[in-house]
């Protein structure tokens, strides 16, 4: 079925990210942050980072010059960071764990340990980010949502458009929408994949999200998303 | 033949609009959807590049209501034209669209005259989706909003079938084959249009079509060729007003026609008053919600070359206004 936004077709719900993730590349190696930086909002009295706990990062990965994908050591301390250099991509996922909401709040905890609980879900997200095209980078790196670019993204001029697949389950994943420049710009084909102008120069953030069933009885859904990131010339 | 013409409408529809994306919108709640009601505009009656997605059903119902100048107060001349339109369509494939339209005319002269009324003669039209983006391509089966704003073309073909009865008689027992039923025969028509999403809220678009009818002998021994029809139109859709929350969306849009029509040919010889040429402005307002969409217009000829103009009330380029009217939904 063709999903052009041109018609009023609803299309699978696309769970916007809490808060950014976003890899820094600095002096000490590569760092995890969370907050607003990129997405030019914040409802925390202006931060632009997030502080989260250690527990926050549950995998990470590094796809090295030979193309070959080798897990990173998680920290006990917060922010994550590495010191590895020589990743040309690297994907972190995290999980802010059960969220419930009820009349008064939003709590971080499964929908069983609250009364009077109206949603709930269960919040993974991740980001990739991509400093280099190697072999290998044409491909999902994890077998979670993922975001992985067909071509060399960093050889993208601003005004082209990238074409990028969505994967689930190391498959590709249709009806997924996708986000670039904070908004929301189509649902992904039944081959998984979506065609996005880049506007402009700099960080490139583009964003994918879903959310399915829970049937574990701590939450409703899982609301599980998905970041890729990659920087352009400005 | 001072007549409007039974409208060939080969108008392929504008439901254009946004899709719906949900977005939840901080710490990851499961909030209300908000709705992007984004992509091109569409015209208010031209064709567009718009093709139906695959396996869905569009229905459409249209009126024109064209409200002509009178210029002899002793003469029944031609009061209105209300040409109703129903309409089905499918997406067969994310390229090939196809469509029925069921016509139903009123034509009304001052008290005095000759009127007629009834169902006239059913269209039918394919249409194929292509666009551009490093190099033409048929339209695929799934676009983002990006890609929405690649140039975009259909070509369609089409025609009516001879249902409408070409020999109705009015009231004086006479036929008048501009307010007759139906051409007779079958006519044929072809168009090309193109759309461009210029901004986020202004959508060019294009239509460049003909109509050619065949000659007819009618009961009383007559035979008659209507002129074909050659049409050129632009327009602007510009978005004004779009609610996510209520998946509403409100466009402006001007549209310009111009349409040539040839001289009839009755028994072999060119017929009087019948012919020109004419620009007409349509300015509208489309509404979307949901999967339904509204357009709403005034048309007025605002340049006219008719060939004798001086005999021509009642027909194209002679109206007072046309009053447009559309709807259609999508399931």
């Amino acid at each position: 079925m063709r999903q052009t936004l041109l018609l009023f077709f609803l299309l699978p719900a696309l769970p916007a990210l809490a808060h950014d993730l976003w890899l820094e590349r600095e002096a000490t190696g590569i760092t995890l942050y969370q907050g607003h930086k990129y997405s030019g909002h914040s409802s925390h009295g202006g931060a632009e980072t997030i502080p989260y706990d250690a527990a926050f990062v549950k995998d990470a990965l590094c796809l090295d010059a030979g193309g070959r994908t080798q897990p990173l050591a998680l920290t006990k301390l917060a922010p994550w960071r590495t010191a590895t250099a020589d990743c040309a991509a690297i994907r972190v996922a995290a999980s802010s764990g059960y969220w419930t909401k009820t009349p008064w709040e939003t709590k971080n905890v499964p929908k069983a340990d609250v009364a009077g609980a109206i949603k709930s879900w269960l919040s993974e997200e991740s980001v990739k980010r991509i400093d280099s095209w190697r072999p290998g980078a044409d491909r999902p790196l994890s077998n979670g949502l993922e975001i992985t670019p067909t071509l060399d993204p960093l050889a993208i001029k601003p005004g082209d458009k990238l074409v990028v697949l969505v994967t689930d389950h190391g498959q590709p994943s249709a009806g997924v929408p996708v986000a670039y420049g904070g908004e929301i710009r189509g649902a992904t084909g039944a081959d998984g994949r979506i065609a996005l102008r880049l506007r402009q120069g700099g960080m490139q953030m583009i964003a994918a999200s879903v959310e399915t069933p829970l049937t574990d009885g701590k939450a409703d859904v899982a609301i599980r998303s998905a970041i890729l990131q990659f920087e352009l010339a400005k | 033949m001072n007549r409007v013409r039974f409208a060939v409408i080969l108008c392929v529809l504008g439901v254009l609009g946004g899709g719906t994306f949900s977005v939840h919108a901080h710490h990851g709640v499961a909030g209300i959807g908000a709705a992007a009601l984004e992509g091109p505009g569409a015209p208010i009656e031209s064709a567009s590049s718009a093709v139906l997605p695959e396996g869905k059903t569009l229905l459409y119902a249209k009126l024109d209501d064209a409200r002509f100048k009178t210029y002899d107060p002793s003469a029944a001349e031609a009061d209105y034209s209300q040409f109703w339109m129903l309409g089905i369509g499918h997406g067969f494939t994310p390229w090939f669209s196809a469509y029925l339209f069921a016509p139903y005319h009123i034509k009304q002269d001052e008290p005095g005259g000759l009127n007629s009324r009834g169902w006239a003669d059913v269209s039918y039209m394919g249409q194929i989706g292509f666009k551009y983006d490093d190099g033409f391509r048929r339209v695929p089966a799934s676009e983002s909003l990006d890609d929405l704003e690649d140039w975009h073309f259909t070509v369609f073909g089409g025609g009516t079938l001879p249902t409408g009865d070409a020999n109705h008689r009015l009231a004086d027992g006479s036929i008048d084959p501009g307010k007759s039923l139906g051409f007779g025969r079958p006519s044929y028509s072809l168009g090309f249009t193109a759309t461009k999403q210029l901004s986020r809220d202004l959508t060019f678009n294009l239509e460049a079509s003909a109509i050619r009818f065949k000659e007819y002998v009618y009961a009383d021994g007559n035979r008659l060729r209507f002129g074909t029809e050659t049409r050129l139109n632009g327009s602007l859709a510009q978005r004004l007003f779009a609610d996510a929350d209520n998946r509403f969306r409100l466009d402006s849009i001007i549209e310009a026609q111009y349409l040539k029509i040839g001289r009839d040919v009755e028994n072999g010889v060119g017929t009087e008053a019948t012919g020109g040429r004419m620009l007409y402005l349509l300015p509208g307002l489309r509404l979307y919600k949901g999967g339904t969409s509204f357009a709403v217009g005034i048309k007025t000829p605002v340049w006219t070359r008719l060939n004798e103009r001086g005999q021509q009330q009642g027909s194209e380029g002679k109206e007072k206004y046309r009053f447009v009217i559309s709807g259609s939904v999508l399931f």
